[in-house]
C-alpha cells in the first residue's frame, strides 16, 4: 500500500486563522494555546469549540483552577459565537477543580478519561492546563509531569479528539517544558505595547504536518470574537521561461486616469497593475485626481475601491466636485473607512482585499498615506516603508492598479516627492505644486517618473472646476519655478530652447 | 417580574409533588434539599463546587431579608453543603412558612445565577433538571 495518510483539516471559524495555520486545524492534533492573562486564549479556543461542536461531534471543556467558570460563562456569553443552545448538548463544561486540588495528576487524568470515554468528543479543551501543572507540582513535585503529559497526549489522540491545552505559559518555557515537546501545535498570543497603544499578536510556533504562515500576525477581539489578519507574505515573481525575452519586455496596457492631457503626460496612462503616487501640498487637488481615476474606471466598467483615513465615507463621496455618490450606491465603488486607530497594515490589506474580491475591483485608491500612517499603531509606524512595500506588492500582485496620495509640504529648497521616503516603492509619480506667477497662486502638475516608460517632463498648469481637473498649457518662458523664485527666460535663451524642443521628439 | 418570581409557581408544584400537600416542615425541608441537590448536580460541572456554594451563600443572604435566621453563618464560612443550613431552618418553621421560604430560596438562587450566566442559560439548566416544569426555550443552530 503506497497511499499516504491524509490529514483532515478543520475550519476553525476564526476569520484568518485557517490561513495562518497553513490550511486549517489538523484533526486529532494535540495543541497548546499559550499567552499571558488577557491575551485572548479562552476566547480563541471557545470560538473554535462553538464552531466545531455538533451533537454527533461534541466538545468537552474542562475548567480547572484558572478563571472561575461562573465568570468565564458570564463574559464569554458576550461573544456572538457563544451559542447557549449548544451548552450541555454539543458543548459540555466539566469543572476539575476538586480533582486538581485533591487528587493531583492521576485524579485529573482519571476524570478526563471518564468524561471523554462517556462523551466520545471530537474537541477537548483543558483551561487552564497551567493550573493542573501547578496543582501537580504542589503534590508530587515535577517528577510525574512528563509522564502525565505523555499519557494525556496519547489518550486524547487515541480517543480521536482534537485537543487544546490552554495556559499562561511564557515563551521562555517552550524550550524545556514537556508539554511543548508532546504538542503537535503551539499557538502563542501576545499583547504588544508601544507607548499608549496595544496591539494583539499571534504566532503559530509549530503545527506538525503542515506549514503555517511564519511570523507574528495581528488580531482583534470584537463582539464577533477573534479576527486574525495574516501577515502579508510576498510571493517571489514567477521566473519567465528561458528564451521568452520577447514576452517579458512586453509593456503592460495603460489605464486612463480620465483627465484629458494627463494620460499623454504619463506616456499613455498608468501602466495597468502598477502603482502611482500623487504627491502635493494640502488642497492641491490630490483627492480630486484620485476621484477622476476611480470615476474613469467606473465609466469603463472597472469597479474601484477607495481606502480613506481622514473623512467619513459619505463626506468623501460628496466632497469632491465630481462626486462618487451614485457609483457608491450602485456598488461600483467601495469606500473602506478604517475607523479604529492602532491599525496594522495587515488589517488594512485584509479589508482592501475583501473589498477588491467582492467588487471585482480593478482600481484602488489609498487616500492618503499620511492618514494611513497616523491610523497605524505606533509599533507599525516604525516599519511603515517596509509594510507599505508589502501592501503595494500584494495589491498590484492581484492585478489592480493602485493610486496613493501623499501630503507634501511645499518647500522651495529641495525636491521631495514623498514625506515617507516611499517614492521608490511606486512605479509612477505625479507631483502637484503651488506656484506664484504674475501675482497669482497657481497649481502645476508634473510627471516625475513612469517606470520603464517615456513620459512628459513638462510642468503643466491646471485648474479645478465643477468638472474636476483641467490641464492647461506648459508653464513657458520661466525658469527656477520650483525654487520659489521664478525668472523670465531671456529672449535669446528662449529662442534656443524652442529650437531644441522642436528638434526633440515629443514625449 | 424577575426571573426568580416567575419561577416560584413551578417550585411550588415541585415541592408539593415531592413533599405532599399536607406535609410537615421536616418533609418540606427534605424535599427542598432534594430539589436543590438535583439542581446543584446540573450546576456543578458547569460552575464547579465553589461556584455552587457561592450562589447558594448569596441566595441565603438575600432571602434572609424576608426570612430572618435563614443564613445563620456568613456566606464566606459556608461549607460544601450550604443547603444543610436551609434544611435545618425549614424544619423549625410553620409548614406554610417553610414552603414559602423554600420556594423563595430556590427562586432567589436562580435569580443570582442568572445575573452571572444569563436568564437563557439558567432556564436551560432548569429545563434539563426538571423538563416537565421548565421550558428550555433555546434551539441549537444547525449551521
Amino acid at each position: 500500500m503506497t497511499d499516504k495518510v491524509s490529514i483532515r483539516r478543520l475550519s476553525t471559524g476564526v476569520s484568518g486563522l485557517d490561513a495562518v495555520l497553513g490550511g486549517g486545524l489538523p484533526e486529532f492534533s494535540f495543541n497548546v494555546v499559550a499567552g499571558a492573562p488577557g491575551a485572548g486564549k479562552t476566547t480563541l479556543v471557545q470560538q473554535i469549540m462553538f464552531t466545531l461542536a455538533r451533537r454527533d461531534r461534541p466538545a468537552l471543556y474542562f475548567t480547572v483552577l484558572g478563571e472561575p467558570p461562573l465568570k468565564m460563562l458570564r463574559y464569554q456569553q458576550q461573544f456572538e459565537f457563544f451559542d447557549i443552545a449548544k451548552v450541555n448538548t454539543s458543548v459540555r463544561f466539566v469543572n476539575l477543580a476538586k480533582e486538581a486540588l485533591a487528587g493531583g495528576l492521576d485524579e485529573v487524568l482519571r476524570r478526563i478519561a471518564q468524561e471523554v470515554e462517556a462523551a466520545s468528543p471530537a474537541i477537548v479543551i483543558v483551561d487552564s492546563f497551567r493550573s493542573v501543572i501547578q496543582a501537580a507540582k504542589r503534590q508530587n513535585g515535577e517528577a510525574d509531569l512528563p509522564h502525565f503529559v505523555q499519557r494525556l497526549g496519547m489518550q486524547l489522540t487515541g480517543w480521536q479528539a482534537t485537543t487544546f491545552l490552554v495556559g499562561e505559559f511564557q515563551l521562555a518555557e517552550t524550550e524545556d517544558h514537556p508539554v511543548f515537546t508532546v504538542a503537535d501545535g503551539l499557538i502563542s498570543l501576545y499583547q504588544s505595547l508601544d507607548r499608549n497603544s496595544m496591539v494583539r499578536k499571534m504566532q503559530v510556533m509549530k503545527m506538525r504536518g503542515q506549514a503555517p504562515i511564519p511570523g507574528l500576525h495581528t488580531f482583534r477581539i470584537t463582539n464577533v470574537g477573534i479576527q486574525v489578519f495574516p501577515r502579508l507574505i510576498i510571493e517571489a515573481p514567477k521566473t519567465p521561461p528561458v528564451g521568452d525575452g520577447a514576452k517579458t519586455k512586453r509593456q503592460p496596457p495603460r489605464v486612463s486616469i480620465g483627465v484629458t492631457g494627463l494620460d499623454e503626460m504619463l506616456g499613455g496612462g498608468i501602466p495597468s497593475g502598477q502603482s502611482v503616487l500623487v504627491a502635493g501640498p494640502s488642497g492641491s487637488g490630490k483627492t480630486v485626481l484620485a476621484t477622476h481615476f476611480i470615476r474613469e474606471g467606473v465609466r469603463r466598467g472597472e469597479p474601484g475601491v477607495i481606502a480613506i483615513f481622514e473623512k467619513r465615507p459619505s463626506e468623501y463621496a460628496q466632497a469632491s466636485a465630481i462626486g462618487l455618490d451614485q457609483a457608491v450606491r450602485d456598488g461600483q465603488v467601495g469606500i473602506i473607512h478604517t475607523r479604529p486607530l492602532d491599525l496594522s497594515i495587515d488589517e488594512t490589506q485584509f479589508e482592501l482585499t475583501a473589498a477588491i474580491e467582492r467588487l471585482k475591483a480593478r482600481r484602488v485608491v489609498i487616500d492618503s498615506l499620511s492618514g494611513f500612517e497616523l491610523a497605524l499603531a505606533p509599533t507599525f509606524r516604525e516599519d511603515f516603508r517596509e509594510s507599505l512595500y508589502r501592501l503595494v506588492a500584494a495589491l498590484t500582485g492581484m492585478g489592480v492598479t493602485v493610486m496613493m496620495t501623499a501630503e507634501l509640504e511645499d518647500t522651495y529648497t529641495h525636491l521631495r516627492f514623498s514625506p515617507h521616503g516611499t517614492a521608490f516603492l511606486t512605479d509612477a509619480i505625479i507631483v502637484q505644486r503651488y506656484l506664484e506667477l504674475e501675482g497669482r497662486l497657481q497649481r502645476v502638475m508634473a510627471v516625475v517618473k513612469v517606470r520603464a516608460s517615456a513620459h512628459s517632463k513638462d510642468l503643466r498648469l491646471f485648474e479645478i472646476g465643477a468638472d474636476g481637473i483641467t490641464i492647461a498649457e506648459r508653464v513657458g518662458d520661466y525658469e527656477g519655478l520650483l525654487t520659489g523664485s521664478p525668472r523670465v527666460v531671456a529672449p535669446e535663451r528662449r529662442r534656443r530652447r524652442r529650437r531644441a524642443q522642436s528638434r526633440r521628439p515629443r514625449s | 417580574m424577575t426571573i426568580g418570581n416567575s419561577l416560584e409557581p413551578a417550585f411550588w408544584r415541585l415541592l408539593a409533588r415531592q413533599a405532599g400537600t399536607e406535609a410537615d416542615p421536616a418533609a418540606v425541608a427534605a424535599a427542598a434539599r432534594r430539589l436543590w441537590e438535583d439542581f446543584a448536580r446540573r450546576l456543578t460541572p458547569l460552575i464547579g463546587d465553589a461556584g455552587v456554594v457561592a450562589i447558594c451563600g448569596r441566595s441565603l443572604q438575600l432571602a434572609e431579608q424576608r426570612f430572618p435566621g435563614l443564613a445563620p453563618v456568613p456566606a464566606s464560612r459556608l461549607d460544601g453543603e450550604p443547603f444543610r443550613h436551609v434544611q435545618h431552618f425549614l424544619e423549625h418553621q410553620d409548614p406554610v412558612v417553610a414552603i414559602r421560604a423554600a420556594v423563595t430560596v430556590l427562586g432567589v438562587a436562580c435569580e443570582v445565577l442568572a445575573t452571572f450566566i444569563g436568564e437563557k442559560l439558567t432556564r436551560l439548566l432548569l429545563h434539563e433538571t426538571w423538563p416537565d416544569e421548565f421550558d428550555g426555550n433555546a434551539t441549537e443552530s444547525t449551521t
